[in-house]
């Protein structure tokens, strides 16, 4: 099976199965665009991935390479948060940092499957919590004024149950 | 010849042999061996371009991670998320959350039509309004496509939605045997006035730059001029007058409505409804407003279908 190899910021080679890197849209026009594909010593650098985020993704990637491709209609359909699968769930048992720089990550290598996952996951982090409570979860700071709360509350007040 | 020398010209070989590529090299006498010590710190790069943390271990996320997160939230959370911080009120105001939200609960299978909507609010209808109308707009539209707020509709809004709001207007029409009251109340403070309601009876010298101003200011749309306001609509046999405190313009809104009590009738077959209002700033009741052997009420606020065919 052809393979490529990624490096990653702290300039760690992956070997990797060309099919799986594929999955990454970012990756696959590099190889495209720059006639990579036949060439088995070329390198793809990613230089905004280090190698412990690299990983992660790549054993999500490998786990997920027969999915199907995701349609457009499939993209402007309702997006619903509860429905990850227990492998994705146990795959992201990981502490906040990693958690959101497979966010980032997900983004920069135009994986639209990994970083809708880690989104929802985040989502259904905040769903129920107060602000407050999400806050101290993600260890922000409240940056608000008494008034300018008082205005963003009153703006979305339509989400209020009552 | 010395040692010195010796190594001067071996340098100068190795230059020319490598093509001036080492350009560095060390006599025998400058080199030092020592045990170079592996850092234990594990790399990870991104973080510290991602969450930048200050001395308290507060953690300032980055746009771009909110910005992902933001288009995964449900409508119901909305609230919630642009009250975390500054960055997610921020985002919660763009163009590009509303436009999201609408693509993912409210476009239909017919090149985004969706036959639940009503005609203004469909794609194209929405399109080209300013931000604030589109946002609206949107909301109106989740509160038909999506199931958690129609449900909410369904289940109606109680009377609490309306205390402490201030009063604007109030009118009857009748309807067959009926008589409809209508109260019209917002949440914005009485003397925070909207653009559209500002005073113009500033002395203006110079017509033409007046000219250039009112072109400028004219956009596509306003915004919601309706948005924050709820209708209290109430249904009686018979006609109860407005009292008099509360007959003012929209300008001069100064009286809250500080309770409600609906009360069963003595026959227990009808309910009276009753509304404190207060003048603003004054805790005590100073209009006492009583419906009796009312028919229904609804409370209807701006996002609610209803709410159109009631308002004036």
């Amino acid at each position: 099976m052809p393979s490529i190899k990624l490096q990653s910021s702290d300039e760690e080679i992956f070997d990797t199965d060309i099919q799986i890197a594929k999955c990454s849209g970012t990756i696959k026009t590099m190889l495209e665009d720059c006639g990579m594909e036949d060439d088995e010593n070329a390198i793809v650098p990613l230089p905004n991935v280090n190698s412990t985020i690299l990983r992660k993704v790549l054993t999500w990637a490998h786990y997920h390479k027969d999915d199907p491709q995701p349609t457009e209609d499939d993209e402007s359909k309702e997006k619903r948060t509860d429905d990850i699968i227990s492998w994705d769930a146990d795959f992201l048992k990981v502490d906040q940092g990693t958690l959101f720089e497979l966010i980032l990550a997900a983004n920069y290598l135009d994986i639209k499957g990994l970083l809708e996952l880690t989104c929802k996951t985040v989502a259904n982090m905040i769903k129920g919590k107060t602000p407050e409570e999400i806050r101290k979860t993600f260890n922000i700071k409240k940056d608000f004024t008494p008034a300018e709360e008082e205005q963003v509350r009153k703006e979305n007040e339509w989400c209020e149950e009552k | 010849m010395s040692f010195d020398a010796d190594c001067d010209e071996f340098i100068q070989n190795k230059l020319f042999r490598t093509r001036e590529k080492c350009a560095i090299y060390a006599r025998q006498s400058d080199v030092c061996v020592a045990v170079k010590c592996k850092s234990t710190f594990r790399p990870t790069a991104p973080t510290l371009a991602m969450a930048q943390s200050n001395n308290n271990n507060v953690v300032n996320m980055r746009h771009d991670i909110w910005f992902h997160i933001s288009m995964h939230i449900d409508p119901e959370d909305v609230q919630t998320f642009a009250l975390i911080c500054k960055q997610t009120a921020g985002l919660v105001a763009s163009r590009a959350f509303w436009r999201n939200l609408y693509r993912r609960y409210c476009s239909g299978a017919t090149s985004g039509w969706n036959l639940d909507l009503p005609a203004r609010l469909q794609p194209e209808q929405i399109r080209n309004c300013d931000t604030r109308a589109h946002r609206s707009l949107v909301i109106e539209a989740l509160f038909r496509c999506h199931r958690p707020l129609k449900v909410r509709l369904e289940l109606a809004y109680n009377l609490d939605w309306l205390v402490q709001r201030t009063f604007v207007s109030c009118w009857q029409k009748q309807y067959q045997c009926l008589w409809i009251m209508c109260y019209k109340f917002w949440n914005r403070l009485p003397h925070v006035q909207s653009e559209s309601e500002m005073d113009t009876s500033e002395v203006a010298n110079d017509w033409e730059s007046l000219a250039e101003d009112f072109v400028e200011q004219l956009p596509p749309t306003l915004g919601n001029p309706n948005e924050g306001v709820v209708l209290l609509i109430v249904l009686c046999r018979h006609f109860v007058p407005t009292p008099n405190q509360l007959s003012y313009s929209h300008q001069q809104a100064r009286y809250r409505l500080r309770a409600t009590r609906e009360l069963l009738c003595t026959d227990m077959r009808a309910k009276n409804l009753e509304l404190d209002f207060a003048e603003d700033g004054c805790q005590n009741v100073s209009v006492t407003v009583k419906y009796s052997r009312i028919e229904k009420y609804k409370v209807l606020p701006w996002w609610h279908p209803d709410f159109h065919s009631f308002v004036k």
